[in-house]
């Protein structure tokens, strides 16, 4: 699954760590979203859709395999 | 009780362990489990003492940057690393079930005593058992 969150972080001028804290989550997780590493819980993802203003699906694009 | 305090009382309790441990070793029964009691005491002692010295350094670090606990409960809380953590419990277990088994077969075939080969196999089943306990469980629930 790809995702938006790096350039919505970076229009935004947030540095991984402020929404790391507000998010409640560590920074190595930003940049594992970010890498595509990880895909998030549906409560996480629900928490940057609201974080950023957008809907999940603005934000993460699923892939079908 | 604070926090402070009880990793301060199980430092102690450790300290005075390894102290009766050491004062004990020489006027221990020769036979029986009671000469086992003084190498408990040391054993038991060493590990109270560097756990409540850990906790209390870790404690002291807290104390100078507030922040530090936060991070703390941040990293713990964090769905990653418990996603992590969890998988590398699983894969552990998965390795762990070959292991002992291997280990229980070389024991029988070793024709050690009937015994150790009864208490491992029961301990091997035991948590075979409690896999699947907690599977049931967990399917019933989710």
């Amino acid at each position: 699954m790809k995702n938006r969150l790096e350039e919505l972080r970076k229009e935004r001028g947030i540095r991984q760590e402020e929404l790391a804290e507000a998010l409640e989550v560590s920074r190595q997780t930003i940049g594992s979203l970010e890498n595509g590493r990880y895909n998030p819980s549906i409560i996480l993802a629900f928490k940057i859709a609201h974080y950023f203003g957008m809907r999940i699906e603005d934000i993460f694009i699923y892939e079908e395999e | 009780m604070g926090k402070k305090w009880k990793n301060y009382a199980w430092t102690l309790i450790g300290i005075a362990a390894i102290i009766a441990g050491v004062c004990f070793f020489e006027d221990a029964p020769s036979e029986g489990w009671l000469n086992l009691l003084p190498s408990l005491g040391v054993g038991a002692g060493c590990i109270l003492f560097s756990w409540g010295v850990s906790k209390l350094r870790e404690q002291r670090a807290e104390e100078k940057n507030p922040d530090l606990e936060k991070q703390r409960q941040i990293a713990h809380r964090d769905e990653r690393n418990r996603m992590i953590t969890n998988q590398s419990k699983a894969n552990a277990f998965d390795r762990m079930i070959v292991v002992f088994g291997v280990l229980l077969m070389a024991l029988v075939l070793m024709k050690v005593d009937l015994v150790v080969i009864v208490l491992l196999g029961a301990a091997y089943l035991f948590v075979v058992g409690s896999e699947f306990y907690d599977c049931k469980k967990l399917e019933k629930e989710m």
